[in-house]
């Protein structure tokens, strides 16, 4: 996943400093601190968990991994909860809004600054993540 | 995967490539292409408007239309434009073409296009938005457009992101 952040964020920064994208175009969902911070923290148990993400889960499934099947189950289940437990905490779901909210934004630093920032910290992690995995083989 | 390239080695080649462009993005800055060698932005055309150059001349390009807005000091094309530096516009852009088509017929003045044109003036001059939750620095730079706003009869705006409408049962995105 980090991965996948770092290649679009990349190819987004480029593609508009080229003028091929438009990035006004661009829809940027609005950012909601808590009820994010606490879906991400269940998203990233879940994922930590089962070590899959959705989109990998499906391919997994696809070829024959039962795991897969119970991890999307779990996926599923999950969102039956959420639909059906929605109207008991919708003011914690619509809590802490900050609309269209970006790093640069936060941060107040340059785009391109942010951009290679969060390059540098994925691939530390992937180093990181590789040197643990050998380690522990 | 090809038995004489190991695997570690494209990861090596996809890191340094994430780096490289990484970086290459923190010197470049921003994500917006520069201008090109003709177009002038809308905060530095307000800015030479702010102190009456002499030799400058704002042309609107679109056809003439009633309670239609224009830009300060703004004159229709015609064969009275006087030299100098002549800057041109339209609602959105002016192409490249249009203003090479224009510079034949205007001689030896130097004709420039509005980037972004009158949308771009309304959004960067006369309404540029601050956030509520912006920091001192952006604070502090957006008093310089708040003031330039000011000037041309504009009015900043400050937006309050708590204020946003209430937040939907379905999303957009992945």
């Amino acid at each position: 996943m980090f991965s996948a952040l770092s290649v679009a964020m990349l190819g987004v920064f480029w593609l508009s400093r080229l003028g091929v994208l438009d990035l006004a175009a661009l829809y940027v969902p609005p950012t909601y601190v808590w009820p994010q911070l606490f879906g991400g923290t269940v998203f990233g148990a879940g994922l930590i968990c089962a070590g899959l993400c959705p989109g990998t889960a499906c391919v997994a499934l696809a070829t024959g991994r039962i795991d897969a099947a119970f991890v999307l189950l779990g996926m599923l289940g999950g969102m039956l909860v959420a639909g059906v437990l929605l109207d008991r905490c919708v003011d914690f779901y619509g809590s802490s809004a900050h609309g269209a909210w970006t790093l640069p934004q936060l941060l107040d630093l340059p785009y391109g600054v942010v951009v290679a920032g969060v390059v540098g910290l994925a691939v530390l992690a992937f180093v990181a993540a590789e040197r643990i995995e050998r380690w522990a083989r | 995967m090809n038995a004489g390239w190991p695997q570690h080695r494209t990861r090596l080649a996809l890191a340094l490539a994430a780096l490289v462009t990484g970086t290459a993005a923190a010197f470049v800055g921003t994500p917006e292409p520069p201008l090109a060698a003709d177009e002038v932005a809308a905060v530095e055309l307000a800015g030479w408007l702010r102190e009456r150059r002499p030799d400058l001349t704002v042309v609107d390009l679109r056809p003439p239309a009633d309670g239609q807005e224009r830009l300060p000091t703004a004159r229709p094309l015609d064969a009275s434009t006087p030299d100098g530096t002549v800057v041109v516009y339209a609602d959105n852009g002016v192409d490249a073409d249009t203003t090479a088509a224009l510079r034949e017929r205007l001689g030896s003045r130097r004709v420039l296009r509005l980037h972004g044109g009158m949308r771009a003036w309304n959004d960067d001059v006369l309404f540029p938005t601050l956030r509520g939750d912006a920091s001192a620095g952006q604070r502090r730079a957006f008093e310089a457009r708040a003031q330039l706003s000011r000037y041309f009869g504009g009015s900043p705006r400050r937006l309050d992101p708590g204020a946003t409408p209430a937040r939907g049962r379905s999303r957009r995105g992945c």
